[in-house]
């Protein structure tokens, strides 16, 4: 194995391992507050359909999001949301 | 000297709609408007006026007071959004039918849904410069069905109408702690050219889970107490998100919110008394209870009071 090989594991491993920490996080906010269970928080679990997330739980959901990652969550971002997965991809995306 | 509650009374029209009316004009449903705002029934006036419903309420509240308080209340503050008159004020017309002295001061006042706690805390500061023995009667005082457009039915679902009095006078004890907020914003909460209310929810609701925790949270601060250490949070009955978002914030349990939004809807600055009233005839207001006043609405304002160690006054014939 390269030493580029062995360095993309280990990249791949810290990736991996904040992409944890993230999915972890937006897990507990969900359970939090919409009351679900963890392991109906999956990452293809659609928001409104699956876990019956409305307009006024979106707003909760930016503020935890919000003050989880201390970073700042838009309106027209949340809107365009379908899964679990779209929300972590956006705050993976933010956090860089 | 401290604000300590005296009595308390309230009154609501004799109407009551179930969320099933709006179902007959309105594409909603009773499951929505319940699971959106916990709203089930509310009360809209006919024939009653406004101050009509003021004077029930205060009546209410005056009943079993000694005839003699009546003549040491000393100020009368209304708070509502929609006087059917300009002049007279609501407050004004309540001296002669409530038998209260000539020397009274009365006043309106119109700060949205925060109405009832700045009438409060106001009138606080208005007996401390009294005489001793001094009382005051606020009232929040609603007839929101008439700014209502029934063809909205993100808003029309939410008003009731309702007048609700509380009599308050000071008592030797620790000063109690009040936060205000104000943030210029005519386009979330207004009322347009036909006086009817429109509202964007989403930004109301984001407003009112970001600002009413911090202000609780500053008074306690000021006050030298912790949340646990208040026993009830009576919070602007506006929407059951709204005050669970609040509780989950704090970290208090909701059972420490009491609502009865269920049953009267959003009644503006009514709704904190109408609560308090119902808490009061129901005993759970007896004994020395810490409790946290918070009005959130138009402006937008909020505004937050904390009676720390609050027990209720009785008032005596010997005054």
């Amino acid at each position: 194995m390269t030493d580029r090989g062995r360095k993309s594991e280990d990249e791949e491993k810290i990736l991996g391992g904040h992409h944890r920490m993230v999915k972890e996080k937006i897990v507990d906010i969900f359970v939090d507050l919409l009351g679900v269970s963890a392991e109906e928080v999956t990452e293809n679990a659609r928001l409104i359909e699956d876990l019956a997330v409305d307009s006024l739980d979106a707003v909760e959901l930016s503020l935890a999001l919000e003050e989880q990652f201390s970073l700042t969550v838009e309106d027209h971002e949340i809107e365009q949301l379908q899964t679990v997965s779209d929300v972590i991809n956006l705050i993976q995306g933010k956090l860089g | 000297m401290k604000l300590t509650l005296c009595s308390c009374g309230h009154a609501v029209p004799a109407k009551c709609i179930h969320n099933n009316y709006f179902t007959t004009f309105l594409e909603t449903s009773d499951q929505w408007i319940r699971e959106r705002s916990g709203i089930v029934t509310r009360h809209h006036v006919e024939d009653e006026s406004l101050v009509e419903l003021t004077i029930e309420a205060a009546q209410h509240c005056l009943d079993g007071v000694p005839e003699r308080v009546r003549e040491k209340i000393g100020v009368v503050i209304v708070a509502s959004v929609n006087p059917e008159r300009i002049v007279p004020s609501i407050a004004s017309c309540l001296q002669t039918p409530l038998r209260l002295s000539e020397d009274v001061l009365t006043f309106d006042m119109n700060t949205g849904c925060s109405g009832l706690v700045y009438a409060i805390e106001i009138a606080g500061k208005l007996l401390a410069g009294m005489e001793e023995g001094t009382y005051a009667l606020t009232v929040g005082a609603e007839t929101l069905s008439r700014m209502t457009d029934f063809t909205d039915r993100s808003t029309c679902v939410l008003f009731g109408d309702a007048a609700a009095a509380s009599l308050w006078t000071l008592t030797p004890g620790e000063r109690d702690t009040f936060s205000a907020f104000t943030r210029s914003d005519d386009q979330v909460l207004f009322t347009d050219e036909r006086g009817k209310i429109h509202m964007e929810g989403k930004n109301v609701f984001r407003f009112a889970v970001t600002t009413v925790p911090r202000l609780i949270r500053k008074t306690a601060e000021m006050a030298d107490i912790t949340l646990s250490d208040i026993d009830f949070f009576l919070t602007h009955q506006a929407n059951s998100r709204i005050i669970q978002s609040i509780a989950r914030d704090l970290k208090v349990p909701i059972e420490r919110f009491p609502m009865n939004l269920e049953h009267y809807g959003n009644t503006s600055a009514a709704s904190i008394g109408l609560l308090m009233s119902e808490l009061w005839h129901s005993g759970q207001l007896d004994g020395e209870k810490t409790l946290c006043l918070s009005g959130f609405g138009a402006g937008l304002t909020a505004g937050s009071l904390l009676l720390k160690g609050h027990r209720p006054h009785v008032a005596s014939e010997n005054i």
